[in-house]
């Protein structure tokens, strides 16, 4: 069990009397790419707001890297962390947003800087050295100094992942991160979560990428209305699904 | 879009420029006329007329008067109580109106609550009357004492150390306060949700995502109310007056009450207040130039750009709409 990254055990959540996780199982196990498919509304950013606690889970446990979300466990009991120790835990896990949420007032370089700066408190050189770094490695050295507002959306999504990057998480989660995208664009941004892939790390990445998930998805999850229907390999739930409701919404998306 | 001269070359790519009549603006014009006349007649009467006063023909308005008293020593003393009183009241307006709005938004229910209250009653009173009330307090609390509530008392002093220009910025500050309580809370909910996310999935405190990410783009929409603000309590803070600070309207009045020349010593108030403002509103411009950073593309046209828009007139060096570079 301790090379599960996230582990998921009958996880509920609801928002007032609308129930939008009924327990969820599901585990993702270090360096895995787990890919999160399923129709809109059936709780998947939901999902994936538990796992860094933006949302709290009502029932059920959910673990990161061993240690509970949100909160202690201690004599039995548990007891909810304070706001720092979840902001602790938040700065190891990297989120990417279908809608970029890159902070406009900031240079593309300044965003990806932002993290280690006003986060882990490095030295302004140290962290302008390395937002460049993971600028080049995203394609975009010579993009630094430009705000957001003048870069494409595929430029934006992929300060976006530096920016998540620089915070060296052991875990990323990608929000349907090419939704927001031309079509054109989409290509350049999948190529950088392949890569990351290639180099190891751990992704849950929810997404209506069929191909992508196909081809580096090491586990396919499909949800529908809070609940997780199947999951496997992809060739598994993609191309042989066992179940009428992933047969369906693969039919409306492929 | 602009026009090519009729006799120019299509470009060098073989774009033919496209040559059309702008629209003409008659109404424009007209208003233009009729604004020079008024304008003239307003110069007259402001400069040039003169007016029947004791048997004797005397400018209507004393300009003269108005040189003597602008830069004399009282006057000038005044201007300076009236900048201190201001800035002061606004500095101290805005930290409040920072804090009161971070507690209203805050999910703490007993913040959210004493911040609505503190709005409740400021902007509930008078500032007139909250002025009167701090320069009146010794009748409330002769003294002032720290130490333990309900027991016994360390430091005491008295009310009289509440001088009049200490009452008035007090009441001016707390005031300010609430109104900028709402302007503050007005900024921060523009600024998209997702901001505050992203900083959050970073691992920023509420605190640093605050200050770092919202706040600074909440300045965008704060800083022209803010603007505004900042000019009506330059002339609000003449109610110190009532209440003996020796500001602008106080130095100008205690002359006129010598001299009876109450028109000309009220221009030079006014000058004062007008020039004051010139100022602030120049600051504002710069400020909105620096918090605009990343919000625009192009930085907005300038006034006289806009202007020559406006009117239709033709720039010098015309540029041609759809061609690749014309060939000069
Ligand atoms: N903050 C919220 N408050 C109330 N309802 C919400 C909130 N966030 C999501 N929901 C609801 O939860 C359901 C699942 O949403 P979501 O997790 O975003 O689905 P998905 O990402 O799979 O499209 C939707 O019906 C949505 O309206
Ligand atoms: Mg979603």
């Amino acid at each position: 069990m301790t090379d599960a990254m996230v582990q998921a055990e009958q996880v509920g959540k609801r928002f007032g009397r609308l129930e939008v996780l009924r327990g969820i199982d599901l585990t993702v196990r270090t360096g895995e790419v787990l890919c999160l498919i399923g129709p809109s509304g059936s709780g998947k950013s939901t999902f994936l707001r538990c796992v860094n606690h933006l949302e709290k889970v009502d029932s059920g446990r959910l673990s990161v890297a061993g240690e509970l979300v949100g909160y202690r466990e201690s004599g039995g009991k548990l007891y909810e962390l304070r706001d720092r120790e979840v902001c602790r835990k938040r700065a190891e896990i990297g989120m990417v947003f279908q809608r970029f949420n890159l902070f406009p007032h900031m240079t593309a370089v300044d965003n990806v800087m932002t993290g280690p700066l006003r986060v882990r408190h490095e030295s302004p050189t140290t962290a302008r050295e390395r937002a460049g770094g993971l600028l080049a490695r995203v394609g975009l050295a010579d993009k630094a100094d430009a705000y957001p507002n003048q870069l494409s959306g595929g430029q934006q999504q992929r300060v976006a992942i530096a920016r998540a990057l620089a915070m060296s998480p052991k875990l990323m989660l990608f929000d349907e991160p090419t939704s927001a995208l031309d079509p054109e664009l989409v290509g350049d941004v999948l190529d950088v979560m392949r890569g990351l892939a290639d180099d190891g790390m751990t992704m849950i990445v929810v997404t209506h990428e069929m191909g992508f998930a196909r081809e580096v998805a090491d586990t396919v999850v499909f949800m529908d209305s809070g609940l997780v229907v199947e999951s496997g390999p992809p060739d598994a739930v993609l191309t042989h699904p066992s179940h009428e409701r992933t047969r369906a919404f693969l039919s409306k998306v492929l | 879009m602009s026009i090519g001269p009729p006799d120019e070359d299509p470009g060098p790519s073989g774009a033919v420029p496209v040559r059309a009549v702008p629209v003409r603006h008659p109404g424009r014009w007209a208003s233009a006329a009729v604004l020079v006349v008024l304008g003239a007649m307003l110069v007259h009467t402001l400069g040039f007329s003169t007016v029947l006063r004791g048997g004797k023909r005397v400018p209507r308005f004393e300009w003269g008067v108005v040189g003597q008293y602008l830069t004399t020593g009282p006057v000038l003393r005044g201007l300076l109580v009236t900048l201190e009183l201001s800035v002061l009241a606004m500095v101290v307006g805005i930290i409040l109106g920072v804090l009161l709005a971070v507690m209203r938004l805050s999910p703490n229910p007993l913040m959210a609550g004493t911040s609505w209250l503190y709005l409740w009653f400021f902007r509930g009173t008078p500032v007139l009357v909250q002025l009167l009330f701090w320069y009146n307090l010794s009748y409330l609390y002769p003294t002032f004492t720290v130490g333990v509530p309900f027991g016994p008392g360390f430091v005491h002093f008295s009310a009289n150390s509440i001088t009049p220009f200490l009452a008035a910025a007090l009441g001016l500050s707390l005031n300010e306060g609430a109104y900028m309580a709402e302007i503050v809370r007005a900024g921060i909910l523009s600024v998209d949700e997702g901001q505050a996310e992203a900083a959050s999935s970073l691992g920023m405190t509420r605190g640093a995502t605050l200050r770092r990410i919202v706040l600074p783009q909440a300045m965008r929409v704060i800083i022209p109310p803010t603007g505004n603000e900042t000019i009506s309590m330059l002339k609000t803070s003449s109610l110190a007056s009532v209440i003996t600070v020796g500001e602008l309207l106080l130095a100008v009045q205690n002359v006129y009450s010598r001299t009876y020349q109450t028109i000309p010593l009220l221009m030079v108030a006014s000058l004062w207040y007008l020039a004051v403002t010139s100022v602030f509103t120049v600051g504002q411009t710069f400020l909105e130039r620096y918090f605009g950073r990343g919000s625009t593309r192009e930085p907005p046209p300038g006034f006289w750009t806009r202007l020559r828009r406006n009117l239709a007139i033709r720039p010098r060096n015309p540029t041609v709409a759809g061609a690749g570079p014309t060939g000069s």
